[in-house]
């Protein structure tokens, strides 16, 4: 066998090209096949079994029951609008900081440059739980910066700021702004400054400089943080039920409730790929439109 | 592939295949017994430190105790089909009825252990049959513990009943158990009692759910959140589970249980003998060791839970009372529900708390 693949490696023939293609990737392949593709496939699985009361009853009916009752469910259709409008704000607000940020970071001196990436990269180096928490404490009904305004004479009582949609973005965009700020900063430095002078001397001002040269050349940092913010958010699970809760309920909560708290494995199972499947549509979807908007994906200014 | 890792791997697969195999011997053989025990406070190094030593001795078996979560448990035992390899399974009450009703577990004679016949009657639960299947480890009433401290500087009087939760005093300060966790689906059936409701019409319990909102702080799900916001001074009032006033004591918090004038749901932790489980006589040996006076004993000094053995309470010093703050005098008060009832609907009301309280 050993020697049929070598024989076919060092042949020019075109099943030695694509062996020696996919040799490297075997074990990415391998790890894909066991850690991804066959739990996705046992997801899809249960997702098609009918509800029984006891997890992995013997010999459960095949049914599309759990996706009809997925869908028909006004409830599951909040919780998609909610994740849906959390993510896409999320979005939003990790980009209109991170751009200038990234802009900044690329042009700025080294100990400046030093303080910025620590200062960003610090969400990711705390651990997740201690910051939800840090902020959790902060936006407490009695908590400190409600006393603080209390104390200013700015509020009267206590404001409902946990358990809020705003509360929940705000999390969430500082948890994954680090991401945002990593990516667009090496977007931002492969834009070769020659392109910014000569607009600048065919006296382009600098909000047309923005739009017509540094928008169009960073497209690919920006579409990809803003897939992998939105991809995180959507998917998120502490954050939102330490920050939003019951008030904000997003489709992650009803995935856990239902394979923890109800033990109907089948629901969270279908639950689980629908929201899989929406967020790859979404990003796809995404991806096709940031690449119409940029020159049908040539991200290059002509 | 070379011959190195060829060899390698080879080794590794007849490693796995006979570890697999020596464990089953070892069950087969009953060498080796298996236990599930729930999480609680010094519950494992009590069980460890007591009754293996004494199943080694007695039966030549090596005790082996995971404590896990009991929808884990079931989950697991569940797997194991008609195989099962674990022989005891200490799961919350309300679980352990439901896992029962579905097979799970065999009949305990007490005959076999009969250290168990001197629980309280309310601390057996029995299959249709009448026979015992799900014996109760402790007593934990669902009712409202209260901040001394907080309440003494202000003058305000300590809650005594369900209807205090709503007093203007407590507004905004009050916490509650969602129904998600046992103890808030308690809590929601107590609350349906007192407004005309049960087991049965759970809709008394949330219109008194939803009147209740507006003195609400928090609904919390998991008593950890409650002991982040009992330290931070947010919540004075909660429902919760007794044993979670000396808990919130010990850390610092001066707390108080009050038991409810209408009662207070008890909601016990349980054990089971597993259908199919290797190792009986050891496992019979094991309840017995269990439910002996000085291991409940143990178990009410370092865990500060309360026991459902009468014969225990009789060695308990006045002291000892004290600390465990639920003693048989109050345990008329406790009110059993019927959890086979509640478990075929529980998961719709945690759908319709959900959808209705926000």
């Amino acid at each position: 066998m050993t020697r049929l693949v070598l024989s076919a490696l060092g042949s020019g023939t075109r099943e030695g090209g694509v062996l020696r293609w996919l040799l490297p990737l075997l074990p990415v392949l391998v790890l894909l096949l066991i850690f991804f593709l066959l739990p996705l496939g046992e997801l899809l699985r249960m997702s098609l079994l009918a509800t029984r009361p006891m997890p992995r009853t013997p010999d459960p009916d095949v049914t599309l029951a759990n996706y009809v009752a997925v869908f028909a469910d006004p409830l599951h259709a909040e919780m998609a609008v909610n994740s849906l409008l959390v993510g896409l704000a999320t979005v939003i607000f990790t980009l209109l900081i991170a751009y200038p940020v990234a802009i900044y970071l690329t042009r700025c001196g080294s100990w400046e440059r030093t303080f910025i990436s620590v200062a960003c990269l610090l969400p990711i180096f705390v651990n997740l739980i201690v910051g939800i928490l840090g902020w959790y404490i902060l936006l407490l009904p009695f908590g400190v910066l409600q006393q603080a305004l209390q104390w200013a004479g700015l509020i009267d009582g206590p404001l409902r700021l946990l358990r809020s949609f705003p509360a929940l973005v705000l999390v969430l965009t500082y948890e994954h702004l680090p991401f945002a700020v990593l990516i667009l900063a090496s977007a931002v430095q492969n834009v070769p400054q020659d392109r910014i002078n000569a607009a600048r001397l065919l006296g382009a001002s600098n909000l047309r400089i923005f739009r017509t040269v540094m928008l169009p050349l960073t497209m690919p940092g920006i579409v990809a943080s803003a897939i992998l913010v939105f991809s995180l958010s959507v998917s998120s699970y502490l954050i939102p039920i330490l920050i939003g809760a019951q008030r904000v309920p997003v489709i992650p909560m009803a995935i856990f409730s239902y394979g923890t708290e109800q033990m109907n494995w089948p629901m969270g199972a279908a639950l689980a790929f629908v929201l899989l499947v929406s967020v790859a549509l979404i990003t796809y979807g995404f991806t096709v439109l940031a690449g119409r908007l940029t020159r049908r994906g040539q991200w290059e200014v002509t | 592939m070379n011959r190195f890792t060829r060899l390698a791997a080879a080794a590794g697969c007849v490693a796995l295949v006979t570890l697999d195999a020596g464990i089953a011997a070892a069950q087969q053989a009953c060498t080796q017994m298996q236990v599930y025990l729930s999480i609680f406070p010094r519950h494992r190094e009590d069980v460890m430190e007591v009754i293996a030593p004494q199943l080694r001795e007695r039966h030549n078996v090596e005790l082996v105790a995971e404590a896990i979560g009991s929808a884990n448990m079931v989950e697991r035992i569940a797997a194991q089909g008609g195989n099962a390899r674990v022989s005891i399974a200490h799961w919350d009450l309300p679980v352990g009825i439901q896992a029962c009703d579905q097979g799970l577990c065999k009949p305990i004679d007490p005959a076999r252990a009969p250290n168990t016949q001197r629980l309280f009657d309310w601390a057996t639960s029995r299959d249709a049959q009448s026979r015992p299947v799900v014996l109760a480890t402790n007593v934990i009433g669902v009712g409202i513990i209260y901040r001394d401290d907080e309440l003494r500087r202000r003058n305000i009087a300590p809650p005594t009943s369900w209807a205090d939760l709503r007093r203007p005093e407590f507004r905004g300060r009050v916490a509650i158990t969602a129904p998600q966790s046992t103890w808030g689906t308690a809590a929601l059936v107590m609350l349906a009692r007192q407004n005309g409701g049960g087991e049965q019409n759970i809709d008394p319990g949330f219109a008194a759910t939803r009147a209740l909102q507006p003195s609400l702080h928090s609904i919390f799900t998991w008593t950890s959140e409650l002991s982040n916001l009992w330290q931070l001074g947010e919540v004075w009032v909660a429902v919760t589970g007794n044993n979670m006033a000396p808990t919130l004591t010990a850390a610092g918090v001066s707390t108080r249980f009050a038991m409810p004038t209408e009662g207070a749901p008890v909601v016990p932790g349980g054990v089971s003998l597993v259908n199919g489980g290797p190792c009986e006589a050891a496992a019979y040996d094991y309840l017995n060791v269990y439910y002996s006076d000085d291991f409940q004993l143990r178990r009410m000094r370092g865990g500060g839970v309360a026991s459902p053995s009468r014969t225990t309470w009789e060695r308990v010093t006045d002291a000892e009372r004290a600390g465990v703050n639920l003693t048989p005098a109050d345990f008329d008060k406790l009110v059993n529900l019927n959890w086979s009832a509640i478990n075929s609907v529980r998961p719709q009301w945690i759908q319709r708390w959900q959808r209705e309280i926000r």
